[in-house]
Order: structure tokens, then C-alpha cells, then sequence
């Protein structure tokens, strides 16, 4: 009797054999691309796109050359502490490691957008001036009301790229390739300013000016990442129109302010914080304005740089040489939006028409207008 | 999967001594880890038809369950199916009591659908090789045919996370 179980046994394994073990899709080594499915949100809609994650080391942490994911981590002795965050994929006929699970397409989707977040600074600069591979904590537990849900933040202390999770019913930040650049570009800002002497014994009004820059300028690296104007509302719709980088409206000129108008503001904020119970610092209500006065730089920004029809690998380009003579200036001396602006505009070899029309809109300081498109 | 069932079909009308079991009552709870790391306990949907020749018994199992996790307009679907082949040795402990020993062989394949919005996605793996051991109590009160049994199962395969990966069961059936 055991003979016709045996026999029956070995039946059913050349079935399971033949069935199940047919047309293998070929084994993934660290050698190869790593091919997945993600979702890529741009200003039409959501789609699936298959791509390929490069330099990927290990298969369950995703751990390689661009990204390192850290779960739920914490801060200890200003050093980020924390497990690895792990994915869980299946492989399809084709080879294609589809998530199984929602952490898992937020990992890949990270993975891919800071890959080509890393590309489009070495095509532009020659180089790359940050630390790779990135760290980013998804899953971030933290402490304070207005960061504890739907949010990122770039922390430049620990150079750690932070997502909390995300409640709402739109696109999850991880997801979101705009918000990820925006905060990628927060780490740039932070190597190649807010970590050299230019940064150090700041006053508020100073502090107040870089905060404003670097939260502008970000939202103009999303812009030129992403190539969607509204990225921000495929997450977080209610911020669609504080933040969009479209004009409102052409006769509603965008406001760059002056010294003066950052000096009044502190004082305003000053004054406002010490008649709220629950502001410890006037920096807390300072943060909000720096986002306004951002977009408002960011939309004459986006504007100009639509004019001046280039590619984005140029745009980029750009944004950089503004970052190098942000660098190079005196905040003691030279502290206003306007300035800025039409020195880095210097920088184009030509302005067109448009571009001429942005600026002037966009200044309101007599003298300074009067030194830009003299021809114009 | 049918040639599984027409196979033992087939066996079984053969083999006049052997008895056929029908276990269509299971509780299952497979252990396997979330997202975040921590144990989860899935409970399973389990039919199983065996044959048992004196002390030997072949037993056909198939096994389903669901999983999903979602995030903001993420929503992702699992569904899990293996079909498993258990070969088994029955020690008699007492008159109505059995230990049933088995090792098994099967295959597994996992389905994804993946909902981001309004786009939808559908992904299957494909069939991947499993094996197991397993450890049963078997008890058969007065010869009714009516059985009740509990027990283990030890799950192994490439992909599983954790590897191996324990199952416990209640289940009843019915020997005819
Ligand atoms: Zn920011």
C-alpha cells in the first residue's frame, strides 16, 4: 500500500511541478534594476508606471545607493534611531515586484522620485553636494498638534527627510513627487546655507528672510521636479490656494517684500504672541508668514522661468546659481526679495519681454525697477 | 487545481478499503507580519478532502485568506490561496484518539489589487512551491464518522515572511 501512496505522491508533485513551476519569472540579484509598479500623480491625474529603482542592495529594506527608510524613528543624542521600514512585494510573470502593501508603495514611489531627484542635480550641476544615500522616517510620530498627521518636514539637524502618516483621502505625501522634491530641495538649502558661517548668530529678521527663500525656492523645485504648478493639491487640497504657483489673477500683483515689510511684520508677530496664551515665541507665528512670503517669490519665480522658455535640467540650473549667490551675500548689507531677484536675473543672458513684464510687476521699490530690461 | 480533485477522485473509487474525509468546518488562524513589523494573526478559509488507507492518509487542503492596508487613497487588497497535499501517519494514542502526523507539498499564489483613486490595478505571483510538517489531534467519539481534531502546521516557502510560519486549526468533519 505504501508503494501506490508514494506513486500517488510523486503524481501530485510532477502536477505541482508542471503547473506551478512553469515560466519562473528570473530571480532578482542587487546587480540588476529593480523593477516596480508605482503610482505617479501629475496635474491630469494618477497613473501606474512600471520603472526601475537602481542600486538597490537588499529587496526587503530597499536599502542601495539612493535611499535608506527608517520606521517610526526617533531622535537619540542627535543621532536618527530606529528600525529599517520594510516592503513586502510579490513578483509578477514579467518580473515586476508589485507592493503588497500601502508602506511598501510609498517606499518604491520615495525610491524612484529621489532617484531621479539625484539625476537631475548631476545632470545640472556635474555633481551632487549632498550625502547620499538619503535618509527618510516614514510613519514619524510626533509630538506637536500641527506636524502630527499629513505632513513632511526636512530636519536639518539630523539631514533626515520626515513624513508623518497621512489621514486624509488624497494622494499620500510619499506619493507625491512635487512634495517630495520641496523637501528635498530643503537639504540642499541646508548644505549649502543654513550649514555655512552665512547661517550662524542670525537675528530674526534675517532667520525670518532665509526661512521665506528656502520655503519659495522649494516649492519652485517641486514646480520644475514635478512640471505640475498645483502639486501640492493632489495631497492637500485645502492648501491649493495659499500655495498654488499660479498667479491668482494677472492684476493682483505678487508682493515681494522689502526690509521694511519684514520689519514691520516681526513687530506685528512680536506684539500678537504676547497677546495669545498659547505662543511661547513670535517664531511660531513667524513660520507662516515665511510661507507666504515664499509663494509669493516662488509664483514670480515659476512665471519668469516660463517665460524664459528652458529645459528643466536649465531651470535647474538656475536655481542653483540663485542658491551660490544667496551664498555669496552680505545679510547685513543686502536683505530684501527684491534685490535678489534682479541680481539673479543678471544672470540670464537675455530677458525676454515677458520675463521683464514679471519682474516689474513683482517690485515695487522704485530704484530697483528702474535698474531692470532697461530696454523695456 | 481540478486535476488535484479529478485525480483523487479518480484514486479513491479505486481503492475499495480506504475511507474519504470531508473536513468542510475549519478554523485556521495563519501568523504572518504587518506593515509596521508586529505579528498579525489572519484567520483562513480551509476545505480539505482526505483519503486514509489504515495507518496512511492523503489529504488535499486548500487555504484562502484576505488582507488589506490602505493609506489616504491607497487602498491595497491581498488575497493569498495555496492548495497543499498532505501525506500522513496516524498513531493510535487511546480507542478514539489519533496523532496524525503529515509532511506536505502544495503551491501558493498571492493576488494584489491595487486602488489609488479613481485607477485600479490587478497583480497575481506567480503558482510558488510550499511545503509543511504538521501535528494533529484526531478524536472520533463513539464511530459516528464524526470527527474533531486541532493541531499545527508548520508552513514553509522562499517568499514568507517570517519563514516558516505557523497555522493552528480546529476543524470537524466526516468520515465516510
Ligand atoms: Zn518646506
Amino acid at each position: 500500500m505504501p508503494s501506490v501512496l508514494t506513486h500517488l505522491f510523486l503524481c501530485f508533485l510532477v502536477a505541482a511541478m508542471s503547473t506551478g513551476c512553469q515560466k519562473t519569472p528570473e530571480a532578482w540579484n542587487s546587480s540588476k534594476p529593480f523593477k516596480t509598479q508605482i503610482v505617479v500623480g501629475s496635474a491630469t491625474g494618477l497613473q501606474f508606471q512600471i520603472v526601475e529603482l537602481e542600486g538597490v542592495q537588499n529587496q526587503k529594506t530597499l536599502e542601495g545607493e539612493v535611499v535608506e527608510f527608517y520606521l517610526a524613528p526617533g531622535e537619540q543624542n542627535s543621532e536618527l534611531v530606529g528600525p529599517h521600514a520594510v516592503a513586502k512585494f510579490i513578483q509578477n510573470s514579467e518580473g515586476v515586484f508589485i507592493p503588497t502593501n500601502s508602506l511598501s508603495l510609498q517606499m518604491v514611489s520615495l525610491y524612484y522620485h529621489m532617484q531621479a531627484l539625484k539625476k537631475l542635480e548631476i545632470q545640472s550641476l556635474g555633481k551632487t553636494f549632498v550625502k547620499w544615500p538619503r535618509k527618510i522616517g516614514l510613519q514619524v510620530k510626533t509630538n506637536s498638534a500641527e506636524t502630527r498627521f499629513n505632513n513632511a518636514f526636512y530636519n536639518n539637524k539630523l539631514d533626515v527627510m520626515f513624513f508623518v502618516p497621512y489621514v486624509d483621502q488624497e494622494l499620500p505625501l510619499p506619493l507625491n513627487g512635487g512634495i517630495i522634491a520641496h523637501e528635498h530641495f530643503h537639504s540642499y538649502f541646508s548644505y549649502s546655507i543654513l550649514q555655512k558661517s552665512l547661517a550662524s548668530d542670525v537675528l530674526p529678521i534675517e532667520d525670518y528672510f532665509l526661512k521665506s527663500i528656502n520655503e519659495g525656492l522649494a516649492d519652485v523645485w517641486g514646480w520644475i521636479y514635478s512640471d505640475n504648478p498645483d502639486f501640492i493639491s493632489l495631497s492637500l487640497p485645502d492648501l491649493a490656494g495659499p500655495r498654488k504657483l499660479e498667479q491668482p489673477s494677472f492684476f493682483r500683483k505678487p508682493v515681494l517684500k522689502t526690509k521694511k515689510d519684514m520689519e514691520s511684520d516681526l513687530n506685528l508677530v512680536e506684539q500678537e504672541c504676547k497677546r495669545l496664551s498659547w505662543c511661547n515665541s513670535a517664531d511660531q507665528l513667524t513660520l507662516g508668514l515665511a510661507y507666504s512670503n515664499g509663494t509669493a517669490l516662488a509664483r514670480t519665480l515659476k512665471d519668469f522661468l516660463t517665460r524664459q522658455n528652458l529645459t528643466q535640467e536649465d531651470k535647474a540650473k538656475k536655481i542653483f546659481l540663485l542658491l551660490e549667490q544667496l551664498n555669496s551675500l552680505n545679510l547685513k548689507k543686502e536683505l530684501d526679495f527684491e534685490s535678489l531677484l534682479v541680481e539673479w536675473a543678471g544672470l540670464f543672458d537675455s530677458l525676454s519681454d515677458e520675463s521683464c513684464k514679471i519682474l516689474k510687476n513683482a517690485i515695487k521699490t522704485e530704484e530697483i525697477k528702474n535698474q531692470i530690461c532697461l530696454s523695456f | 487545481m481540478s486535476k488535484f480533485l479529478i485525480f483523487l477522485i479518480l484514486f479513491s473509487a479505486r481503492i475499495s478499503l480506504g475511507a474519504i474525509t470531508l473536513w468542510p468546518a475549519v478554523y485556521s488562524l495563519r501568523t504572518d507580519r504587518d506593515e509596521f513589523q508586529n505579528t498579525q494573526f489572519q484567520s483562513a478559509q480551509q476545505f480539505s478532502l482526505a483519503l486514509q488507507i489504515q495507518s496512511w492518509s492523503l489529504e488535499f487542503g486548500r487555504t484562502e485568506f484576505d488582507s488589506s492596508s490602505e493609506e489616504g487613497n491607497i487602498f491595497i487588497k491581498e488575497k493569498y490561496e495555496d492548495s497543499i497535499l498532505w501525506l500522513g501517519y496516524h498513531f493510535k494514542l487511546l480507542e478514539e484518539l489519533d496523532l496524525v502526523t503529515s509532511g506536505g507539498i502544495g503551491t501558493y499564489q498571492e493576488k494584489i489589487t491595487t486602488t489609488v483613486g479613481l485607477i485600479s490595478n490587478r497583480s497575481e505571483s506567480e503558482q510558488e512551491m510550499l511545503t509543511g510538517i504538521a501535528g494533529e489531534l484526531r478524536w472520533k467519539p463513539f464511530d459516528l464518522g464524526f470527527l474533531l481534531s486541532s493541531g499545527i502546521r508548520v508552513l514553509m516557502a522562499e517568499n514568507f515572511d517570517p519563514n516558516p510560519q505557523p497555522e493552528f486549526f480546529v476543524r470537524a468533519g466526516w468520515m465516510f
